[in-house]
């Protein structure tokens, strides 16, 4: 091939070569040259945030002709450092699959709405005309309990306040929940019951500085691979570095490992314990670190596994908080009592190496490596955890479980030590957590049972008092049983596809999406399974066509500017919900006696009293253009254009004004659109790398060296939980557990990725894996169809017994991102009785030759 | 001939083993739009790589993560345009 001139296509590949010569820091002068050259190539640069994972990495967004073409890791990016995985890699695809919703579509026949019809494409008008009529009815016939709304992790963080705002003030409603439910909602509950404030302590700084790195119950190299390459940096640059990996079966995260651990599932419960027992016998706890800053309690255990009231397993159990015969709760799962260091002690004592090797399966010499990796003072251990401990019949235990290692050690809150819990969702931490849109909580970790804090909510939106209700509102699996029990008749969901991701779909979301007592809406912007088990689609802008601010696993807030306009008729989800706002007078949603403590709010419609409150409405058109000339050029974004105010620091500045102050402070909003991130709490411009720790949180007053400062007496609570058996458990029919999870090239349900073809070409559908002694036993071999059925269902796909993935005996993996392989028909909605959330780990199944 | 179809450009940053230099730089060369364009002195490498619509920069990219000597296998830059000589 002869080329003289320099084509476009050598220029891009100048372009790549420069890029990755930066990051690495290898010298490549022609390279660099050209890409200086490039700078009029018509391709318009700037800062952004991936779209996927709780990573948070940086990427710079390449623009041409109104369009994404190029996207790269942020050489700049402190998390990143330029790099990207493989889904992040192709990034500029995910805006432009060919079946991208641009018009709103409804269910009709003969020209009306029919639940059994076939969707139509309509009009906005005709959209919110339909929406308004099903709401108005749903809350005339059963008031706010009877509409709800099932959000997203990876909402930006004003979507996620302008909808909580909407359902808790607006509407008068908590029956709101995000999705995050399903894959942090134990995370959270374990921070609250041990710190009493949400989120990790410690930072990805960590990495840098560990000699120990535990992973539980979480494959890093294919869901969170930047980080990973940052451990594997840090493992391969100090040779005293040790990984031990803990599963339910092998994955390439073990690649890594020193110390590989294959534990039968729910037995990671014992081997906390049999850890903090050998800590405590081996004489290694840090006695000065417990005896200051830890005290101990005993938790309720006979909590139930979060199933139907009617089920076996919730009739016996009496501390599940569900109403009993006499119609009281039942007790309340989260309950405990105080003890002592002693009886703390005597209660992890039974739980010695051979009861956890018993229990768990693990080889002795392995878990003993693991706990004297704790046990060591000489080391820094950080651990880190997701599904497998969240997604967890005890997962809220299990958190707190292991902040009891870290506490008894005084790992904890300084460079290299520290318990971290990964995020799956881009702002599972930023949105659902922080600004608060569970169906308990409100902004900076407050919720709505305590009437201090709703007072403090109400005061700060400028409300009557009175306004927030102050019952606990509907959580994810909750919703799906009220549907299906008739007791929801207006549901909307947005950036979210329960019908594949949520639990058993078969028995319970699907007959309650299509109960004709509901009207359900699904914003979205693919045609995914759940919009198309839907009543209305509304088609979204996503990504990079709005403005938006994620926060990622480590308290890190980051901004973007919209860089293209979403096509067709899509619109963002913010402008739907302030749009949809100004259907509803206020007299029609709250009652005279609320409005009559503030008359002025009389006449107006929703959008007034909420959103053009004089605070939100309060920077002016005037103020985009200059607050992001440094990154765009007279640049503007749709929403505030098409409400005439900067809607989104509106917004952002009367959320932020929750938590400052109040160790959730946040930097003033034009600072974000030029950092690259920052973490929070953020004082006087400065970002908290590691909280409770004098020296990096000014939260801690000077000399007290450590203050878990979200308790009163700032002591971290250690919680003695026993070891208890799985909801649902292999037998003789259902012999093998099925786990579900995730692959590296897809994201969740496979909504974006499945569209992106590189992404799909590499792994096209989901396969089931499965040990080869099982497979041989019940004859099968690689590749063949197999009917893989639980109590709630079956499903069809391929066995696949070499590959990534290596599973004991007994166990089965599955993926759920294939929507044709809906292996979420066969999970089971138990949850963890504190957090809510399901265990998507552990079922029962059997597997036999299609 | 392919029909109407667009190029993807990729850049990867590969951790090699210095032994295993000589051995990873043949590999790379016998696969199809993969270029080398530079090999830094701890045995990393910048390797291109650069695929039409109907091929697979994934699968390229995972037989290169595959190769016996390749310890690390870092993304950086992918840029999608149809036909970009054609425009110009």
């Amino acid at each position: 091939m002869i080329e003289v001139k320099l084509t476009r296509r050598d220029f891009i590949k100048s372009n790549a070569v420069a890029a990755a010569a930066t990051v690495a820091g290898i010298s490549v002068p022609t390279a660099v040259m050209a890409q200086q050259a490039g700078k009029g190539d018509g391709v318009r640069w700037d800062k952004g945030v991936c779209r996927y994972c709780g990573t948070g990495c940086g990427v710079l967004v390449g623009v041409k002709e109104g369009r994404v073409v190029a996207t790269q890791g942020d050489p700049d990016a402190p998390v990143n450092r330029g790099l990207n995985c493989i889904k992040g890699y192709f990034l500029s695809k995910i805006q432009y699959g060919k079946d991208r919703l641009q018009t709103p579509m409804l269910r009709m026949k003969d020209g009306k709405y029919d639940k059994n019809g076939d969707f139509k494409p309509i009009t906005w008008t005709q959209a919110f005309d339909i929406m308004e009529e099903k709401c108005k009815a749903a809350l005339k016939e059963g008031g706010p309990r009877n509409i709800a709304m099932f959000g997203s992790g990876q909402w930006t963080v004003w979507e996620g306040y302008a909808a909580a705002k909407l359902m808790k003030a607006g509407f008068r409603t908590n029956n709101l929940d995000p999705n995050a439910r399903h894959c942090m909602a134990s995370a959270v509950a374990g921070f609250m019951r041990t710190f009493g404030i949400d989120e990790p302590m410690g930072c990805y700084d960590d990495a840098e500085h560990a000699d120990v790195f535990a992973l539980w119950g979480s494959n890093m190299a294919e869901m969170h691979p930047i980080l990973w390459s940052r451990i594997t940096d840090r493992r391969l640059s100090a040779k005293h570095v040790k990984v031990h990996v803990l599963s339910t079966f092998s994955h390439r995260s073990c690649e890594l490992a020193d110390n590989t651990l294959i534990f039968k599932p729910q037995s990671d419960l014992a081997i906390l314990n049999y850890i903090c027992n050998h800590i405590i016998t081996t004489g290694a706890v840090n006695k000065e670190f417990v005896a200051k800053h830890v005290k101990f309690a005993k938790g309720v255990t006979d909590i139930g596994y979060g199933l139907r009231p009617n089920h076996p397993l919730e009739k016996v159990a009496m501390n599940n908080g569900y109403p009993g015969e006499e119609g009281k709760p039942k007790g309340n799962p989260n309950n405990s009592t105080p003890m002592t260091f002693d009886e703390f002690a005597a209660f992890v004592s039974e739980y010695t190496l051979d009861k956890a090797h018993e229990i768990s399966g693990v080889p002795k010499e392995n878990l003993e490596a693991l706990a004297k990796a704790y046990a060591d003072p000489k080391s820094k251990v950080v651990s880190y955890w997701t599904m497998g401990f969240n997604q967890h019949t005890r997962g809220t235990w299990v958190n707190n479980m292991i902040y009891n290692v870290h506490l008894l050690v005084g790992k904890i809150s300084e460079p290299g030590n520290g318990p971290f819990s990964l995020t799956g969702q881009p702002s599972a931490c930023g949105t659902a957590r922080e600004v608060g849109t569970f169906s308990h909580r409100l902004p900076a970790d407050m919720v709505v049972m305590n009437p201090k804090h709703r007072e403090l909510s109400e005061k700060l939106w400028k409300l009557p008092a009175g306004t927030i209700p102050e019952w606990i509102g509907l959580h994810a699996v909750a919703q799906s049983r009220a549907l299906k029990d008739g007791k929801l008749g207006f549901y909307w969901t947005s950036t979210t596809n329960n019908m594949q991701a949520g639990p058993n779909v078969n028995d319970e979301i699907y007959p309650g999406w299509r109960n004709p007592k509901a009207f359900v809406v699904v914003s979205d912007v693919y045609p995914t399974v759940s919009a198309m088990a839907s009543d209305l689609i509304l088609p979204c802008a996503m990504w990079m066509e709005k403005e938006g601010m994620y926060g990622n696993a480590e308290r890190r807030g980051q901004m973007w500017r919209q860089q293209v306009k979403a096509p067709g008729e899509s619109r963002s989800d913010l402008w739907q919900y302030l749009e949809f706002s100004k259907r509803f007078k206020i007299e029609e949603v709250w009652p005279a006696e609320l409005l009559d403590k503030n008359p002025e709010y009389k006449g107006k419609t929703m959008y007034e009293v909420l959103f053009a409150n004089g605070q939100v409405n309060k920077f002016g058109l005037d103020e985009v253009a200059k607050v992001n000339a440094h990154g765009i050029k007279d640049y503007m974004n749709d929403e505030s254009k098409a409400f005439g105010f900067y809607v989104q620091k509106g917004l952002f500045e009367e959320y932020a004004s929750f938590g400052r102050g109040k160790a959730h402070d946040l930097a003033n909003f034009d600072v974000y659109h030029k950092a690259r991130g920052l973490r929070w709490p953020v004082i006087d411009g400065k970002e908290t790398l590691w909280r409770f720790r004098e020296g990096y949180d000014s939260y801690v007053p000077k000399g007290e060296g450590v203050r878990f400062y979200g308790h009163a007496d700032g002591k971290a609570i250690a919680f003695a939980l026993p070891y208890q058996p799985a909801a649902e458990m292999p037998d003789a029919e259902y012999d093998l557990w099925l786990c579900t999870g995730r692959v590296l090239e897809h994201w969740h349900t496979g909504s974006m990725t499945r569209r992106v073809p590189e992404l799909y070409k590499a792994v096209p559908d989901a396969v089931m894996y499965m040990n080869p002694e099982d497979a041989k036993k019940r004859g099968l071999a690689r590749n063949d169809v197999v009917k893989l059925s639980t109590r709630r269902g079956e499903i069809q796909l391929r066995v696949e017994t070499k590959g990534r993935n290596k599973t004991p005996l007994g166990l089965v993996f599955v993926p759920f991102f294939d929507e044709h392989r809906l292996v979420n028909k066969l999970t089971l909605d138990a949850t963890c009785p504190i957090s809510k959330e399901t265990d998507y780990k552990k079922c029962a199944c059997k597997v036999v030759k299609a | 001939m392919r029909g109407p179809s667009g190029i993807n450009i990729s850049s990867v940053i590969l951790g090699v083993l210095p032994a295993d230099g000589v051995a990873v730089t043949s590999g790379l060369r016998k696969l199809e739009g993969v270029e080398i364009h530079a090999v830094g002195e701890d045995g990393r490498m910048i390797v291109t790589i650069e695929s039409g619509d109907e091929d697979n920069t994934s699968n390229t990219f995972e037989m290169i993560r595959q190769m016996p000597g390749v310890i690390s296998a870092s993304l950086v830059f992918h840029q999608y345009e149809s036909d970009p000589d054609e425009e110009a």
